[in-house]
């Protein structure tokens, strides 16, 4: 006999890896997203922090040319390296605060699903009060009230997306839960936790994935708008949204200085929603079409 | 005599429902002795299933009593003892719907040992995995495989395998053969006969499949709404049935014949509602030897013949 056989082999990731891969437009959001991801890690070597804080009123609001490939805006910094070193906020604080309220969000929606009854009403009108208040404006109350700041935005920005995450889980886990398989691990006395860690989350993972990257999307949306009306990331750092802030009253001249940070919103917020609907239909094919 | 494996004294299962109380199992009794098959037979909502997962403790009673092997399994009893997980297994009807689509066949059948056992060695585990497999009939290759590459057949095989990783004394098998082809069908019951005779595996065998009942079984609970109407030893049964329900059933059976005697008429009428059910005969309004009495009061479990008891007022008219 052999030994160390392997106890699982990969067929179904290959397979929504497959599906994923034919989606033309999926993979260039993939594409996109990645050549975003790499701006943000290397930003160190594409562009010195000096150059992004480095004020000089000898070269203000010059247009885009090859000294600056951005241009600079009305303090002379270097907008290149401003909308660079930006991605690192809007990218980690967007995909870091989805992770945070989907983790949260799981652990709340499988309770709910798993227990039923009770427990399940009481959570989810707790989160339909929630849900009652629009997400960007709930984050706005928080961060609000937490003040400005990295780690408080990404405390606003999760609380607001976990009643999301904590639905789409229940609903998954409470089909999941009457399934036989799940009911065949109870005869041979699995406890919980391991009823919803081995049986039921894996087979949940495919719509959490897709919440997950469709959520990433409107995060950073979120995130650049609660930085532009001041809320968000304070002013001197380079976020995209706190640099469109900036910028807005010299808009109209200096087209550029506006569009650029902009574009680089557009850019991230669309790749990761080709990234959602590619990886939806990738995981089931009997979803896809044009029905949210 | 021997003490039987399993007994199911005066079990009742109720749910609630907006009406009242749906009276899914109501008052069965019954023994298994070890090594032998007793199997249920009865129409879709007669309560078969909702009697398996009682004694499996996934459904809670309402009253009577279970005992394995003498000792008291229902209720708080259960949670006393965790070996009683390992002592009763179940065989699913479903082979889709009961395995787990995101695990391999080897992580499927290792898992129950996994739960029960905590980490053993991983060669070890895997040698346990590979001789259930063997045991069922599946060949080593497929301990990768994933459930969605194997047809109904083997996939009622892994979960036979599941259910025996533990080597369970009971195994309550719920229609393990009803979502087959027919000459699956015949390999699976040769494979679970098979495995009795071998290993001397109790089964409660839940189905609505006269002719596969009559192959499997040793002795027979015939159940309408809830209640045993007819109880006895296979063969007995088979050729005195006297109860007009079992008679139903047993006519029901299409024969490959052209000739043959005459069929009885098919049931009249529907099956009354199993929600807090008026006293009297369940099946009196769909009997055409029911009389206005038989409406009137409940009837009782009478012995028609050594061992074999039957819930009928007209019991002693031989030849309804």
């Amino acid at each position: 006999m052999k030994r160390g056989r392997p106890f699982r082999k990969r067929g179904r990731w290959q397979a929504v890896w497959r599906r994923f891969c034919r989606n033309r437009l999926a993979v260039a959001g993939l594409v996109l997203l990645l050549f975003l991801i790499g701006a943000a890690v290397f930003a160190p070597a594409i562009a010195d922090y000096e150059r992004v804080i480095h004020q000089d009123s000898a070269n203000r609001l010059i247009a885009p040319c090859a000294a600056y490939p951005f241009g600079t805006d009305a303090y002379g910094r270097d907008l290149f390296a401003r909308v660079i070193w930006g991605s690192r906020y809007s990218l980690s604080l967007g995909i870091g605060s989805v992770l945070a309220a989907m983790l949260a969000g799981a652990v709340i929606g499988s309770a709910a699903g798993f227990y039923g009854g009770r427990t399940d009403s009481m959570i989810m009108r707790l989160i339909d009060m929630i849900m009652a208040i629009p997400g960007t404006l709930l984050a706005i109350t928080i961060a609000a009230a937490l003040g400005t700041g990295v780690g408080n935005l990404m405390i606003a920005m999760s609380i607001s997306q976990i009643p999301t995450f904590a639905r789409v889980v229940r609903s998954v886990v409470w089909t999941i839960a009457s399934e036989d398989y799940v009911e065949a691990a109870k005869t041979y006395g699995s406890k919980t936790a391991r009823l919803i860690t081995r049986q039921i989350w894996p087979n949940a993972l495919g719509p959490l994935i897709v919440q997950a990257s469709l959520s990433m999307a409107q995060a950073v949306l979120t995130i650049s708008s609660l930085s532009f009306i001041g809320l968000g990331i304070p002013a001197p750092s380079p976020e995209w949204g706190t640099i469109l802030a900036e910028n807005k009253s010299y808009m109209r001249m200096y087209g550029y200085l506006c569009t650029i940070p902009g574009f680089a919103i557009l850019l991230s917020v669309i790749a990761l929603n080709l990234i959602g609907d590619g990886l939806r239909d990738a995981l089931d094919p009997k979803l896809s079409g044009p029905v949210r | 005599m021997e003490q039987p494996l399993l007994e199911v004294q005066n079990l009742k299962t109720y749910f609630p429902v907006n009406r009242g109380f749906l009276h899914a199992v109501d008052d069965i009794s019954f023994s298994i002795p070890r090594g032998r098959t007793l199997g249920v037979v009865g129409e879709s909502g007669c309560g078969k299933s909702t009697l398996g997962r009682t004694i499996l403790g996934l459904t809670p009673a309402v009253s009577g009593e279970i005992r394995l092997d003498g000792v008291p399994v229902l209720g708080k009893e259960r949670q006393r003892q965790p070996d009683l997980q390992r002592k009763i297994q179940m065989i699913f009807q479903d082979p889709y719907g009961s395995l787990n689509p995101r695990m391999s066949v080897g992580e499927i059948i290792a898992d129950p040992i996994l739960v029960q056992q905590g980490r053993t060695g991983s060669s070890d585990l895997e040698r346990q995995v590979l001789e259930l497999m063997e045991k069922v009939g599946l060949s080593e290759r497929l301990f990768g495989a994933y459930p969605h590459e194997l047809d109904g057949g083997r996939r009622q095989r892994v979960g036979i395998a599941r259910a025996l990783a533990l080597h369970p004394d009971l195994i309550v098998c719920d229609e393990p053969v009803s979502s087959l082809d027919v000459s699956i069908q015949a390999q699976i019951l040769n494979l679970l006969m098979e495995l009795q005779e071998k290993e001397g595996f109790t089964y409660l065998f839940i189905t609505h499949d006269l002719s596969v009942v009559r192959h499997i079984s040793h002795e027979i609970v015939v159940m309408y709404l809830g209640q045993c109407v007819e109880q006895g030893e296979t063969e007995e049964i088979f050729s005195h049935p006297s109860h007009p329900y079992t008679r139903a059933l047993l006519d029901a059976i299409p024969r490959p014949t052209t000739k043959g005697p005459k069929r009885r008429p098919v049931l009249q009428g529907e099956v009354v509602s199993p929600i807090d059910p008026k006293p009297g005969c369940r099946f009196a309004g769909r009997c055409s030897f029911s009389s206005p009495e038989c409406e009137r009061e409940d009837v009782l479990l009478r012995e028609a013949a050594e061992g074999h008891w039957v819930r009928c007022r007209k019991l002693s008219g031989e030849n309804l």
